[in-house]
């Protein structure tokens, strides 16, 4: 009886001095007060303080700390052996001034998503030393620029479904990066920004949808920029080229001026249903020489983009049916104001295609609209069952 | 130090960041850190001060005053104190001197354990 009755008074002791004690009447009344509901940046700050290795240990501390770590900024990557081995990893995002340098022993055996943006590389080969510890890697984005240190890289990823890459260059640095990638099980790659030299090694035969935006490189006439000019249209459609199989293709080939493009699209985009091509006037004649290689093209999209500096480039006169595909059922040309490239390309298409279902012109301004109806209406259409639709999209 | 948001907090009647007991220790750090800017002795000596006198609530308000006046070096400060007072002790300890109560799921907190085996290496004892 002893020690329960011993035991009992002096929890009964304990209670009562915990009602009286100044703590726990803090503890009561200021939820508020205690330092883990600070808010997440400052929690965060807290944890830079610390060893990455410690950081990486409060996820354990409960639910709402079980991600916070991830959001400090600044990663001790000097403690490798305990960071790298990161057994269950499976998305990863490494942003802004990191610096990678992996060993070469080191594993995300469960990695998925890796995102690396902004972050620099002692050399080219950390690249790829990062990306064969990724065993089951399926989406890879690398958004880059001219300060990262890479000048020639590889990505090979057996494993790889989706890739999505970003150069930008900072004058007076060119793209001047050669990059070789080999992932042959890649469904969906897009590429944005500045071209450099980009090779694919493997054929990309399960590819179902491809984007390519090239941005509109300052084209001056300096010398140090002569060298990036050479060759820039075959860089282009060499990468074209290596995407052939896609299914969806969305394009926006730059503004470089037609006499820069080389032969263009020796090889046919069989597979290719959705086009959705950023026009220029200086690329009119890319968007034909691409229509006249898909002949299973059921879907054209149109976008305009125009800037005041873009020069004329002639656009090619169809010689004959072979622009269109049989097969065009869905036309949409966005920003039509009725110049007159634009009147013979949609006159064509009408006069052509043969199932078109629907036609969808827009045009930016209320009061072209009107005209823009009246004109269109009277081209031909071989299609009887074409709705031909004409909207205000500002 | 940032005089504007200081005059600003003065100037506001409805201010419930910033008791008048935390400004007082937050205001003359300044001073205090410039003097001795150069000892880190001392400066340690005065963290080791803070922690024995001051409870984590206490240390939350001064942490959130600093904040609030845009005071970077004495929010470095308090923020390197924390971090120094948890760097190296186990998960309890850690969630005692936060106030926070472990929520998973039983077994959830095993697996986590497990996953982050390596990040709980060298841990003092309590």
């Amino acid at each position: 009886m002893e020690p329960e009755g011993s035991t009992k008074s002096k929890r009964k002791r304990k209670r009562v001095e915990l009602e009286v004690s100044p703590e726990e009447h803090v503890h009561a009344d200021a939820a508020v007060d205690r330092i883990s509901n600070l808010p997440d940046s400052i929690l965060c700050h807290i944890l830079s303080f610390l060893p990455t290795k410690e950081a990486v240990a409060t996820s354990i501390l409960s639910s709402s700390w079980n991600s916070l770590w991830t959001l400090v900024p600044a990663l001790d990557l000097d403690s490798q052996s305990h960071f790298f081995p990161c057994k269950t990893v499976v998305i990863l995002e490494l942003w802004n001034g990191i610096a990678v340098d992996p060993p070469s022993s080191f594993e995300f055996p469960s990695l998925k998503d890796l995102r690396l943006v902004h972050v620099f590389f002692r050399n080219g080969d950390c690249v790829q030393r990062l990306l064969s510890g990724c065993s089951v890697l399926q989406d890879l984005k690398l958004c880059s620029d001219s300060r990262s240190g890479l000048i020639r890289f590889d990505i090979r990823v057996p494993t790889l479904k989706y890739l999505c890459l970003q150069f930008l260059t900072f004058k007076p640095s060119l793209p001047d990066y050669k990059l070789a990638i080999c992932a042959p099980a890649l469904e969906c790659s897009h590429f944005d920004g500045d071209l450099g030299h980009v090779v694919f090694l493997e054929k990309l035969a399960n590819l179902v949808e491809a984007g390519v935006w090239i941005d509109p490189f300052v084209c001056t006439r300096e010398a140090w920029t002569k060298g990036y000019q050479i060759g820039y249209g075959d860089r282009v459609f060499r990468l074209l080229k290596a995407l052939n199989k896609a299914k969806s293709l969305t394009l926006y080939p730059g503004n470089k001026q037609c006499v820069d493009f080389g032969s263009i699209y020796p090889s046919r985009f069989k597979n290719l249903v959705r086009l959705n091509f950023t026009l220029q006037k200086s690329n009119w004649h890319v968007l034909q020489a691409l229509l006249l290689v898909s002949p299973n093209l059921e879907v054209l999209v149109i976008d305009k983009l125009y800037s005041r500096k873009n020069q004329l480039c002639s656009m090619e006169p169809f010689d004959g049916p072979g622009y269109v595909s049989s097969q065009l059922t869905t036309f949409r040309f966005n920003q039509y104001k009725g110049s007159k490239y634009e009147v013979e390309f949609v006159k064509y298409i009408l006069k052509e295609a043969r199932v078109l279902k629907t036609a969808t012109i827009s045009v930016c301004d209320t009061a072209l609209k009107e005209s823009v109806i009246e004109e269109v209406s009277t081209f031909p259409r071989s299609s009887k069952t074409c709705l031909l639709t004409v909207e205000v999209l500002h | 130090m940032k005089f504007c948001t200081v005059k600003q907090y003065f100037d506001d009647e409805n201010n419930n960041n910033v008791t008048n007991g935390i400004a007082t220790t937050v205001i003359p750090l300044p001073n205090k850190h410039l003097k001795i800017k150069a000892n880190n002795k001392e400066m340690e000596q005065y963290e080791q001060e803070l922690l024995r006198n001051v409870m984590p609530q206490e240390l939350t308000k001064l942490i959130l005053a600093a904040n609030y006046l845009n005071f970077k070096e004495a929010l470095d400060f308090f923020c390197r104190t924390v971090a120094n007072a948890i760097q190296n002790k186990s998960v309890d300890y850690v969630r005692k001197f936060f106030g926070l109560e472990s929520d998973f799921e039983p077994g959830e907190e095993e697996k986590l354990c497990k996953e982050f085996a390596w990040s709980f290496e060298g841990v003092d004892e309590d």
